[in-house]
């Protein structure tokens, strides 16, 4: 293994950590935060007989759901690159692989980081399910 | 309407898109100090598989970016609808002030339409408002679903491509309970931009009865109603003079809708000797009726008004047409628009000539053509005329007409009140029918007001949907306490558990008895209390 692939894992190594934790420091909590507030959905106009101000509370509405539904895909995608570059570096570290294969390695990766996630939301959600409510935790996949 | 507006949370919610905002932001200004890493150590130039990472992580970025400003821009367009609703709600609150004390003053709104002053101000605040809210609502930004894609996965390692990772988004219901229309208004404007109105079911009824003159049949409109029953002087006005004189036993149903709150009125030309008068224009006449809708013309939204009930819109003139609604009536019974209440009306006593299908009956639709009248046999062999009705005729003087409300009011002279018949208003206020030669007598809204009528003092009655607040001089004591709470002490309470109409003592009246539940035994057992015990004797 030359010294350009350990360079390589090196750094996705430090790039995985990084993101991690920007995540967690940055858009989860942020995100948290302002549920507490968005969660209560459309606040104004609730008496209106205005087809405007309807018109506006429908927009805002489904502005609100889009803008949330793709913040959680952000946090998520942001975790997978994270996990795939954990897993791509590793594989550097063990094989020796062509340019093709590492290609394929990477896409492999990143979708089976993207499954992984997936998963972790799926345990996350049932043990919100279970004993917790979602509004008090953090908006990140189980780990 | 805009009572509950400047919630806090909506204006938490402002500061939580912005949060939200900053953020994105700092996610994505940190996936770029990432990258920058990255590509240090790891440059997609040189390493195929590096820039393949790299796109998504770009992807990602820009993603990020453009979220971080749609949230902003949201954040802001949200601040505009808030702002403006609250800014509404500053305007109207003296409005509603004003409204208050106007509405318990000593002139009714027919006579100064002080409240519709006051109404038109508030329906113009509203109406900026959503103008305001509009253009502040093209800032809430919906973007496209984001999905994250793996493309070219090959067998190993075994994994699949991706779509939606996560769960949905936050999933709100909208919530809409307008407050209740009034009277001659719809609810909500669908569209939100053109308030075109489109009139409604025909509502109220008014049945005219006399003798000589004229009745007139007309309620103006009003979301659901009761049918009113007015019983005032018969005859005609019409066109070509349809007025055969006599004691004309007329009966108007009067009814029709428009969210312009515009509304036909019914004047019903008499017959001569026992015949039934018919009612034109919005009314729906009972025993010859032509129900009228009228369609208010678009113009700015439809607020449904924001204080009291619009004024009506009539043309001038005495005619009492409404453009589309007049008819003519047909010895088959109710056909076209402006549909009476089933079992609507009442009897005429005295009328022999009511409808041939009997009872009341919603006629109209048709415009009648500007000819003669229509005459059609009543099913007490005489004569009901309907027809179109124009000018009066020069025997009767039109300071004689009331005005109609609607498309046929009168020019120059003072209206109705909403919703007002002619029989009711004589009849509440114990005074002569207007433009009759003989006293009626009448009520509106038998079963239930309708919504459009007037109160016995003449006002317009307060919307269900206002609060609930005191009106009238006093409601300044009563809000501060002191003599206002005093009077009321001094007063006999009143048990609000009571039904209406009874007295404190008074034992309730029954329809039938209920079966008992403790009843006495049927075996005659007697009770021995013993022998005394204090005080006993030898």
């Amino acid at each position: 293994m030359g010294d350009g692939i350990r360079v390589e894992s090196d750094g996705l190594t430090a790039f995985s950590g990084q993101v991690h934790d920007d995540t967690a420091r940055t858009i989860e909590p942020g995100y948290s935060d302002a549920r507490v507030y968005l969660d209560s959905g459309v606040r104004f106009g609730r008496n209106n007989a205005g087809g405007g101000v309807q018109a506006a509370k429908q927009r805002y509405a489904e502005s609100l759901r889009a803008s949330s539904a793709n913040i959680v895909e952000y946090m998520y995608a942001a975790r997978v690159l994270a996990d795939a570059a954990t897993s791509v570096a590793a594989m550097f570290d063990r094989t020796d692989l062509t340019a093709e294969q590492r290609v394929d390695y990477v896409n492999g990766a990143l979708a089976a980081a993207a499954v992984e996630v997936q998963q972790q939301f799926d345990a996350a959600a049932h043990a919100e399910a279970m004993d917790g409510h979602p509004s008090t935790r953090r908006g990140g996949p189980a780990r | 309407m805009v009572m509950d507006e400047d919630d806090t949370l909506a204006r938490a919610q402002v500061g939580a898109w912005r949060q939200l905002a900053g953020s994105v932001r700092s996610e994505r200004d940190a996936l770029v100090a990432a990258r920058t890493d990255l590509v240090a150590v790891w440059p997609p130039e040189e390493n195929a598989s590096a820039a393949a990472f790299v796109a998504q992580l770009d992807n990602l970025i820009t993603q990020l970016e453009t979220a971080s400003a749609d949230a902003e821009t949201t954040a802001s367009g949200l601040d505009g609808i808030v702002t403006a609703l609250a800014g509404a709600k500053t305007q109207i609150r003296p409005l509603w002030e004003q409204y208050k004390d106007k509405s318990s003053d000593l002139v009714p709104n027919w006579f100064d339409r002080a409240e519709n002053e006051i109404d038109e101000q508030a329906r113009q605040f509203m109406i900026n408002a959503e103008r305001a809210v509009q253009d502040a609502a093209t800032l809430l930004k919906v973007p496209p679903p984001f999905e994250f894609t793996i493309e070219d996965v090959r067998e190993w390692p075994p994994a699949k491509g991706s779509a939606r990772l996560g769960p949905a988004g936050i999933d709100v219901p909208v919530p809409h309970e307008p407050v209740p229309p009034l009277p001659g208004a719809e609810a909500t404007v669908p569209d939100g931009s053109t308030g075109a109105a489109v009139g409604g079911a025909a509502a109220g009824a008014a049945v005219g009865l006399g003798a000589g003159g004229f009745s007139v049949g007309g309620a103006e409109a009003g979301a659901g109603a009761g049918p009113g029953v007015g019983v005032g002087p018969g005859g005609g006005v019409g066109d070509r003079a349809e007025t055969v004189g006599g004691a004309g036993a007329g009966s108007g149903a009067g009814g029709s809708a428009g969210s312009g709150g515009d509304a036909g009125a019914g004047v019903g030309p008499g017959l001569g000797g026992a015949g039934a008068s018919a009612g034109l224009g919005g009314g729906a006449g009972a025993g010859a009726g032509i129900a009228g809708v009228s369609t208010a013309p678009a113009g700015g939204p439809d607020l449904a008004g924001v204080i009291t009930p619009p004024a009506p819109s009539g043309a001038g003139g005495v005619s009492p047409l409404a453009p589309s609604g007049a008819g003519v009536i047909s010895p088959s019974g109710p056909s076209g628009a402006g549909v009476l209440p089933a079992g609507g009306g009442a009897p005429l006593p005295g009328a022999a000539g009511t409808l041939p299908s009997g009872g009341a009956a919603a006629v109209g639709g048709t415009p009648p053509p500007a000819g003669p009248a229509t005459v059609v046999p009543g099913s007490g062999g005489l004569p009901i005329v309907g027809g179109s009705l124009g000018r009066p005729p020069a025997s009767i003087p039109p300071a004689s007409i009331p005005p109609a409300s609607g498309a046929g009011r009168a020019a120059g002279r003072t209206p109705l009140p909403s919703g007002a018949v002619i029989g009711e208003r004589t009849a509440a206020a114990g005074g002569r029918p207007i433009g009759g030669a003989a006293p009626g007598t009448g009520f509106a809204g038998s079963r239930g007001a309708a919504p459009g009528a007037v109160r016995a003092d003449g006002r317009v009655p307060r919307p269900s949907w206002l609060p609930n607040d005191p009106v009238g001089p006093e409601r300044h004591q009563v809000m501060s306490g002191g003599m206002a709470q005093a009077h009321s002490a001094s007063r006999r309470p009143v048990k609000t558990d009571e039904p209406a109409g009874y007295e404190a003592g008074e034992s309730w009246r029954v329809a039938e008895g209920v079966a008992p539940v403790i009843a006495p035994g049927e075996n005659g057992d007697t009770h021995d209390p013993g022998p005394t015990l204090i005080g006993r004797r030898g």
